[in-house]
């Protein structure tokens, strides 16, 4: 008996699980990064402003990547139905 | 953190003379990348904001889309900045008695070297191309009598320069050197 994919249920919250991994490993290399910038950097402002430069980028893009994400209900759950057997090519690609 | 004023084993005497990088080209380069590399999208997203917007409102196309767009340029800024880092770390220092190169081969991989003025046999500057005569900037090689036989300054602004200033500070170490094996001479005659 073969099971009908289409009424599988994901919930929508699972497309966070690898980027929660993603960003375990970015944060690990930002870590990586600073800690050869301060350690091996030469002593001067412009190590300072780099440094503070690097950390102001990374956390307004880390930031405007939560704003992005945030308006989702991610306890929602999405079928395969959704996305698979009612593909509609006039909904996907709108204006051809 | 590296300080000039505390440079490892420093002599008494010793002072800084010059600090190197790599000539601007080497950063500009990755910013040019970068910039490429976010632009590229941005400019397909608006050409395409129609059938993007209506992915974005989808239940499970949107989220999937800003996910990946988050990633991608999460991992842009991290792969341009590890870049900046490996270009920004790789350093020369010139002092009245050696030339001290750093070089950062990407994370957890840092080749420390000295040369001492007095190994220094040869030091020849190379300009080649185009871009690098009206920019000034390219090689100087120093040749030594150490076990690393030929020290490189790659892409640095005025090789010309700091060829004739490494010169310089060889001709004063052997001054140097000179007279501190006269005056142990004069010192030693005393003694006896």
């Amino acid at each position: 008996m073969i099971p009908d994919i289409s009424t599988f249920m994901i919930p929508l919250w699972y497309l966070l699980i690898p980027y929660g991994i993603f960003l375990l490993f970015f944060f690990v290399y930002v870590g990586f990064n600073l800690y050869h910038l301060l350690r091996f950097g030469t002593y001067g402002i412009g190590l300072y402003a780099i440094t503070a430069l690097f950390l102001a980028g990374t956390t307004m893009l880390v930031a405007v990547s939560y704003t992005l994400l945030s308006p989702y209900d991610w306890t929602a759950s999405v079928s395969f139905a959704d996305f698979f057997v009612r593909f509609n090519a006039t909904r996907f690609f709108p204006g051809i | 953190m590296f300080h000039l004023d505390r440079i490892p084993n420093k002599h008494p005497d010793e002072k800084v003379v010059l600090f190197l990088r790599r000539q601007w080209f080497a950063w500009a380069g990755i910013v040019v990348g970068a910039c490429l590399l976010l632009a590229v999208p941005t400019m397909i997203t608006f050409y395409f904001w129609e059938t993007i917007s209506a992915w974005l409102s989808m239940p499970a196309i949107g989220p999937l889309v800003v996910v990946i767009a988050s990633m991608y340029v999460l991992c842009v800024w991290l792969f341009s900045f590890l870049e900046f880092t490996d270009y920004y770390l790789d350093t020369w220092v010139i002092t009245t008695h050696r030339v001290i190169n750093i070089e950062q081969k990407g994370l957890f991989n840092r080749v420390a070297s000295e040369l001492h003025l007095a190994a220094v046999q040869d030091v020849t500057s190379d300009v080649q191309g185009i871009v690098h005569t009206f920019f000034d900037y390219g090689n100087v090689f120093i040749q030594t009598a150490a076990e690393l036989e030929r020290f490189a300054l790659k892409d640095i602004e005025r090789p010309e320069k700091v060829k004739e200033l490494i010169i310089k500070l060889v001709d004063e170490d052997k001054k140097r050197h000179a007279k501190s094996v006269v005056a142990g001479v004069v010192e030693g005659s005393k003694m006896i």
